[in-house]
């Protein structure tokens, strides 16, 4: 037999082959060291001239490791339509029932994260607060147009003694989480880095981007040094890992009365600038109030709605669908 | 705020074309909301209105951020009087009002004002009157001082700052009826109240067609007084807005002599007397600046000039260190609002971010938020899924002003709300299993001011057609033992409620079951009190276990629970106890019986257990049974 023929009753032979005897019985036929097709068209190259033995010789050489794949394609294809005969490897998975996490908990939980590979520290503080904490404190005046950012809540006959005033003090739904700023600076001295995430309330209409609760995360640095560059060097860090490395970030003036200077911060998405934070510089008064020397300490504070965030990043339309309780919402998380 | 763009252009020459204003201006001043056409909608600060809600006063910011001279608006030149023959001024409540300027004028022919002025109202959002009231609106948006001119002849005697009476009635000139009372400031004559002081004029005196002599004001009132009465009366005006947010004394000297001057020229009008009483010097405010603390509170590294030199451009004055404030920026106090100046102008995209060099302190998570975080894990784990719910539901703490009628109180559980998700999304699935952690609110005796409120966390599982009971206890029993607490009681304290108790008798949770929905709420604060992290080896046993299942027959109102407790305590040498199955039927075993079987694993530390003496246990526990219950044994 030529190679060519060689080659052609092979593909005929290994077609029928239904078991791995049979296909043994081809190897041996074609491969095998004594009789086998091949072997014997290789031993008899010495008898051939050189020009021949060049040509042919190569060709014989490549067709046996051809055969030699195929046998062991073939050989793995037999073994597994074998076991494929009693079980059914095709059948779908079983749904493990699995429990999602609120969006609103999933973004708290990643700012968590970022924020402690930079040491801060994550405190809560009370819903319910005093007026003193939520506005006075926190260099809000009274019977200030000021205090018009903040549309509170308050309470009914829940008059409390403030003991360090010594007298009664309204109490109210904390409209930010800022009065955990006041709260923990009158238990600890700097240096030190926080957040506080938390719910907060705003008495106003609800819409498709205004809620009567929602949440925040506020931030303190406070140290001897602690400047403002720091400031934009921690927060570029925090919304780059947040949003993606190379995103841009964009500090603006603004107004707060707890900080000077205070400044907004945006984040370009799609080439919109879109507003995620109020921040700026601890008010020297607020230091005052919480009976640290302005001069000895300074520090910056910010604060960005978690809602927001949690809007742009996962692109929720309405601000209304946090709180609707609907697993076909909270199950795409 | 609205401007008009051209108002702006003829005092900062400089000033970009509006598409690049409304891009640079933020990054240096303020947010700049809209424009459109000549309108530019410019967020003022609520610190600023004194320096800022004025277009000479975004014209200087515009100057100072994009170069320029200010042009300021020409003025008469005019000297008050200590008194005058035309008409009079007293302040009877001078702790609310600082300064009053009033200023007569007459030969006046009441007409519409000019075209260019009239454009300007328009673009600022107000509705051209007449020439004198026109130009009383009109030095307000150039000078940032509210004015208002009254028809002289219909003043009785002595114009007087003072409280009005309790009900004293006044009719605005829009026509509006208000009642003030005796906190509330009014501009009034011998007759009565002329105006509202800062808020709104008074119908009685107000310009008219048939005005020729007027008297035109321009006071200083105290903020936080003309803020109440503007809430207390519901008016908010351009006037209240602005004396509201307190605006400097000064502007109102500035304002008569632009007035003035405009009077003459769109008027014609014969210019009188000018008196000025209450507060006419303002002390000087000034501030040392020194760069080397500028540049620590900022991190930059800038040189006295140059932030001098930013002050300067800002209309402040420098002498060596010293720095006057200008009299208008109210807003300015302290050093820090020199800083904020100072870097704003400078622009934070110039301003380099610096890593913070600080001691290395131990971070970390405070105890119940690193809980919150572990019970989310353990029941997303278990195939629960967490909701948010309102703080605002049906409970003991009520909110004064409510924003519905359902929304008066705040939550004192988290129930209501889980059963209503549950109920929610059976229309969508088969099952629902969710759970959600919050504060709730509670009443009554409050100890500390902590205790008003409580982080709870809530469960709620539900299928269509079996009991959830026993799955919501599985996993309230595998939440604890994963948090760490492991020795709980749970007793019936109602019919269909079941009370969670720590040894010391705290309360920790509860259990609830309403048809098919089953319910349970843990007080979080408690269970972290409790909860500990410790653990201990126990040896693995060496000697085999041996099980057994145990039969019994029972009447049909025996408690599970109390059969299984009999069980735990029948034999010390009982390791383990499961109830495998449970069921009633008439035919089998009898009316009103049911038939429970336990799985119960014994296991001895220190030999091999034989049948002999698990035989004796057994018949040990069946014995307790008996002595307790009717029970049959199969």
């Amino acid at each position: 037999m030529n190679l060519d023929s060689v080659k052609k009753s092979f593909s005929e032979e290994i077609k029928n082959v239904k078991d791995a005897k049979a296909l043994e019985s081809v190897r041996v036929r074609y491969l095998g060291r004594k009789d086998g097709e091949i072997t014997k068209i290789l031993r008899s190259l010495k008898d051939l001239s050189p020009e021949e033995k060049r040509k042919v010789g190569p060709e014989a050489n490549a067709l046996k490791a051809e055969l030699e794949l195929v046998l062991e394609k073939k050989l793995k294809s037999l073994a597994a339509s074998q076991k494929s005969s009693s079980v059914d490897l095709t059948l779908p998975g079983k749904k493990i029932p699995f429990g999602h996490l609120h969006p609103l908990t999933q973004m708290e939980d990643r700012i968590k994260e970022i924020f402690s590979t930079l040491n801060f520290s994550v405190v809560e503080g009370p819903e319910v607060e005093t007026e003193h904490y939520n506005f006075d404190a926190l260099n809000i005046p009274a019977n200030h147009p000021a205090r018009d950012m903040w549309d509170t809540f308050w309470l009914l006959q829940n008059e409390i003694k403030n003991q360090k005033f010594k007298n009664l003090e309204r109490l109210l739904l904390r409209t930010h989480t800022s009065p955990m700023q006041v709260r923990y600076m009158e238990k600890h001295r700097p240096p030190f880095q926080i957040i506080v995430p938390g719910r907060v309330f705003r008495f106003e209409a609800t819409d498709a981007s205004h809620e009567i609760n929602f949440h925040q995360v506020e931030g303190l640095m406070v140290g001897t040094d602690v400047n403002l560059a720091n400031f934009k060097y921690v927060i570029e860090e925090f919304l780059q890992q947040l949003f993606g490395a190379g995103t841009h970030v964009r500090f603006r003036p603004s107004y707060f009365p707890f900080v000077e200077p205070g400044l907004e911060v945006d984040v370009q998405l799609n080439s919109k600038w879109l507003e995620v934070m109020g921040a700026g510089m601890v008010h020297p008064n607020v230091f005052k109030a919480v009976g640290y020397n302005p001069k000895e300490v300074q520090g910056f504070a910010f604060g960005m709605g978690l809602e927001r965030l949690a809007m742009i990043k996962y692109k929720i339309p309405d601000i209304r669908m946090f709180y609707s309780g609907d697993l076909r919402f909270i199950n795409q998380f | 705020m609205k401007f008009s763009y051209s108002l702006l252009k003829k005092f900062a020459s400089k000033i970009p074309a509006p598409a690049k204003f409304i891009e640079e201006f933020p990054l240096r001043a303020f947010e700049v909301e809209n424009v459109n056409g000549d309108t530019i909608d410019i967020a003022i600060p609520a610190n600023r209105y004194s320096d800022a809600a004025s277009h000479i006063g975004i014209a200087r910011l515009a100057s100072a951020i994009f170069g320029g001279r200010l042009k300021e608006p020409a003025s008469a030149n005019l000297k008050p009087k200590s008194s005058s023959k035309k008409f009079s001024v007293k302040i009877s409540a001078p702790k609310l009002c600082s300064r009053y300027s009033g200023l007569y004028a007459e030969k006046i022919k009441i007409q519409p004002s000019p075209k260019w002025l009239q454009e300007i109202l328009v673009s600022c959002g107000l509705r051209p009157i007449n020439n004198v009231v026109d130009i009383m609106n009109y030095v307000m948006l150039e000078i940032g001082q509210p004015m208002h001119a009254f028809d002289a002849n219909l003043v009785s005697g002595a114009i007087n700052v003072r409280l009005a009476s309790d009900k004293e009635k006044v009719t605005t000139i829009d026509g509006g009826n208000y009642e003030l009372s005796n906190s509330d400031l009014a501009i009034a004559d011998d007759k009565g109240v002329l105006a509202i002081a800062g808020i709104k004029g008074g119908k009685r005196a107000e310009v008219n067609s048939q005005t020729e002599k007027i008297i035109v004001e321009a006071a200083n009132f105290e903020a936080a007084n003309i803020y109440k009465t503007s809430r207390r009366i519901n008016l908010t005006t351009d006037a209240s807005l602005r004396f509201g947010h307190g605006l400097s004394s000064v502007l109102a000297e500035r304002a008569i002599k632009r007035t003035a001057k405009l009077l003459q020229e769109i008027c014609g009008a014969k210019i009188g007397d000018w008196l000025d009483i209450g507060q006419t010097k303002l002390p000087k405010k000034v501030l040392k600046f020194d760069a080397e603390k500028f540049n620590k509170l900022i991190g930059l590294d800038l040189n006295q000039k140059t932030c001098l030199n930013y002050l300067q451009t800002l209309g402040f004055k420098i002498r060596g260190k010293i720095v006057e404030i200008p009299p208008e920026r109210t807003d300015v106090a302290i050093f820090e609002d020199l800083a904020e100046e100072i870097v704003n102008l400078y622009g934070y995209d110039k301003m380099p971010s610096k890593i913070p060099h600080v001691a290395l302190l131990p971070s970390g998570y405070e105890d119940l938020i690193a809980l919150k975080d572990k019970v989310r894990q353990i029941l997303s784990g278990f195939g629960l899924s967490e909701v948010y719910n309102y703080s605002f539901f049906p409970g003991y703490v009520e909110v004064a002003n409510p924003i519905a009628e359902d929304k008066k109180y705040l939550r004192g559980s988290l129930f209501p709300q889980l059963e209503k998700n549950v109920e929610d999304n059976l229309r969508f699935y088969d099952g629902v299993r969710i759970f959600e952690i919050g504060k709730i609110f509670k009443s009554g005796v409050v100890l500390s001011f902590y205790d008003r409120e409580e982080l709870s966390l809530g469960l709620a599982i539900a299928g269509k057609d079996q009991n959830s009971l026993p799955e919501i206890k599985g996993i309230v029993d595998q939440l604890l033992l994963g948090i760490g607490l492991a020795d709980y009681t749970i007793i019936q304290s109602d019919l269909n409620k079941l009370t969670i108790e720590a040894p010391d008798h705290r309360y920790i949770g509860n259990f609830y079951a309403r048809g098919k929905t089953a319910l349970a709420e843990l007080n979080l604060e408690t269970v972290l009190d409790l909860a500990s992290e410790e653990r201990e080896y126990q040896p693995i046993p060496k000697y085999p276990s041996v099980m057994r299942d145990l039969s019994v027959v029972v009447g049909v109102d025996t408690r599970v629970g109390k059969v299984q407790n009999i069980i735990e305590n029948g034999s010390h040498l009982l390791d383990d106890i499961d109830l495998l199955d449970w069921y009633e039927d008439p035919k089998k075993i009898g009316n009103s019986r049911k038939s429970l079987t336990f799985r119960l694993i014994f296991q001895a530390k220190d030999h091999t257990l034989t049948d002999e003496e698990v035989g004796k246990e057994m018949e040990k526990i069946v014995a307790a049974l008996e002595d307790q219950f009717e029970v049959e044994v199969r």
